[in-house]
């Protein structure tokens, strides 16, 4: 019960980070994808299964706000959970360079899920000058901003874990 | 006695992953949920409606007050700009604002002229002063790929869908979805916007179209099908249009550049760069009048 009321805490604050806080430091005309970093740290510490929930949840979020047809978004950040959900297998406590090269390659997946479904139906083709001005900066601002949110949830997941009283096998 | 126990333990394990369920099934039953809302609410929009408006009246308070916080943080790095610069500003908007005072004395003799004129015509006022309301930009979508941004006025403060936005003199979008408290608003430089345009000196329309790929390499957006005898140069005014169904006549929407004969040898097209300064948007206008082709459409 905790877990989920944190949970959906964390999920507030990245959206608000995301739509409000870090449209005022934009680099390059973008903002990190910090409900992305969410979903990949839940989906990296706990498995499939909750990370589904929360990619369904956040995506659902995004499309209500913002656009006239809601899902869109929660496909994808459930593709990229259900995916990322593998590498719990490969969870270790200490390591960071998985969780960012999981952020880097759900990034890429999200901005290449998001051009085929919103501009490669209407016939647009430019695909690399979209990669070299939206989706790289991105990517990089994404990781750039994970180096400090993925030890916070983390330690936040830490802390969870001791308070229920279980330990990691 | 140990080992007994931690076979029970594996044994209780092992019961458990018989009963758990697979990440695939419910990855399956989430997608055809989502699937089932994409139909949902592309089929029946106003169904969500309520869902909108719960969520907004509990996200909205929170982004209204980080803005307040990024706003301040902003303005006080613009406080650093230089001494140097602020009074090279100053002396350019001064010499602006002697040939402006100037070239506004003798418009408003013409337009007194034109008035008294119009008098004797009995004609309709062509470009009247429409009904503002100003709000304030607490959101943005900007995952990179679209241009829309929430604004902190909605139904209760009078605004409603198809409702056009302004930003100083120049056209910033249109109103595509409202709830309570709030509005979205798709601007004209996102990529999937088309706005029916008009040269204002010559009255020609075009088409003007968002378009994600020369928003960011340089700025501008597409204008398409000038007609090819349309006598037009660069850096001409282009007004939103007298056939547009959803925006207000004269609206000015930005300056043209880069005109060229298409290759189908039929019509032009060229660039636009906008009226407004999207980067730097906070504040803007809504005119809370629709146009009036919509009545018309009610009356048949």
């Amino acid at each position: 019960m905790i877990r989920l009321i944190v949970t959906f805490i964390e999920l507030i604050i990245c959206f608000l980070l995301q739509t409000s806080l870090f449209t005022f430091i934009r680099i390059s005309g973008v903002v990190p994808n910090c409900l992305l970093i969410l979903v990949i740290t839940v989906s990296y510490t706990r498995g499939q299964i909750p990370a589904l929930f929360t990619g369904f949840f956040s995506g659902l979020l995004l499309d209500l706000c913002f656009s006239e047809t809601v899902g869109f978004c929660a496909v994808i950040y459930m593709v990229i959970a259900f995916l990322a959900g593998f590498a719990h297998k490969i969870y270790y406590e200490r390591d960071y360079f998985v969780p960012g090269a999981l952020v880097f390659s759900g990034e890429l997946v999200y901005s290449l899920l998001y051009y085929i479904l919103f501009f490669l139906l209407r016939g647009k083709l430019e695909l690399q000058t979209y990669f070299i001005y939206t989706i790289l900066p991105r990517m990089l601002y994404t990781v750039l901003v994970s180096l400090a949110l993925y030890p916070a949830f983390h330690g936040i997941h830490r802390l969870l874990l001791r308070l229920e009283g279980k330990h990691d096998d | 006695m140990q080992k007994s126990r931690r076979s029970r333990n594996r044994r209780r394990r092992n019961n458990k992953k018989t009963i758990s369920v697979l990440p695939k099934h419910v990855f399956f039953l989430l997608l055809f949920i989502t699937v089932a809302i994409v139909f949902v609410s592309y089929r029946f929009p106003n169904l969500l409606q309520p869902v909108r408006n719960g969520i907004e009246s509990f996200i909205i308070p929170m982004q209204k007050g980080i803005n307040v916080v990024g706003r301040s943080v902003s303005d006080r790095l613009d406080n650093f700009d230089t001494i140097k610069n602020l009074q090279k500003e100053n002396e350019e908007l001064k010499a602006t604002v002697e040939a402006l005072t100037m070239q506004n004395q003798q418009i408003s003799q013409e337009k007194y002229e034109l008035n008294s004129l119009q008098e004797l015509y009995e004609l309709d006022v062509k470009y009247p002063d429409y009904k503002k309301v100003a709000a304030r930009i607490i959101a943005r979508e900007s995952n990179g790929w679209y241009n829309v941004f929430t604004i902190d006025k909605g139904s209760k403060d009078g605004i409603k869908e198809n409702m056009n936005v302004m930003a100083g003199n120049g056209l910033v979008g249109l109103v595509v979805s409202v709830r309570n408290n709030s509005a979205t608003v798709r601007s004209i430089i996102d990529d999937s916007s088309k706005v029916s345009g008009m040269f204002l000196k010559t009255s020609d329309t075009c088409i003007v179209s968002g378009d994600l790929n020369s928003m960011i390499t340089d700025g501008r957006i597409k204008v398409s099908m000038i007609s090819l005898d349309a006598d037009i140069n660069e850096n001409d005014e282009i007004v939103t249009s007298h056939i547009s169904d959803k925006f207000q006549q004269g609206i000015l929407i930005g300056y043209v550049t880069d005109i060229k004969i298409d290759s189908s040898n039929m019509t032009k097209t060229a660039y636009l760069t906008p009226a407004v300064d999207f980067e730097h948007l906070d504040t803007v206008l809504i005119i809370t009048e629709l146009k009036e082709s919509f009545e018309l459409e009610d009356e048949e």
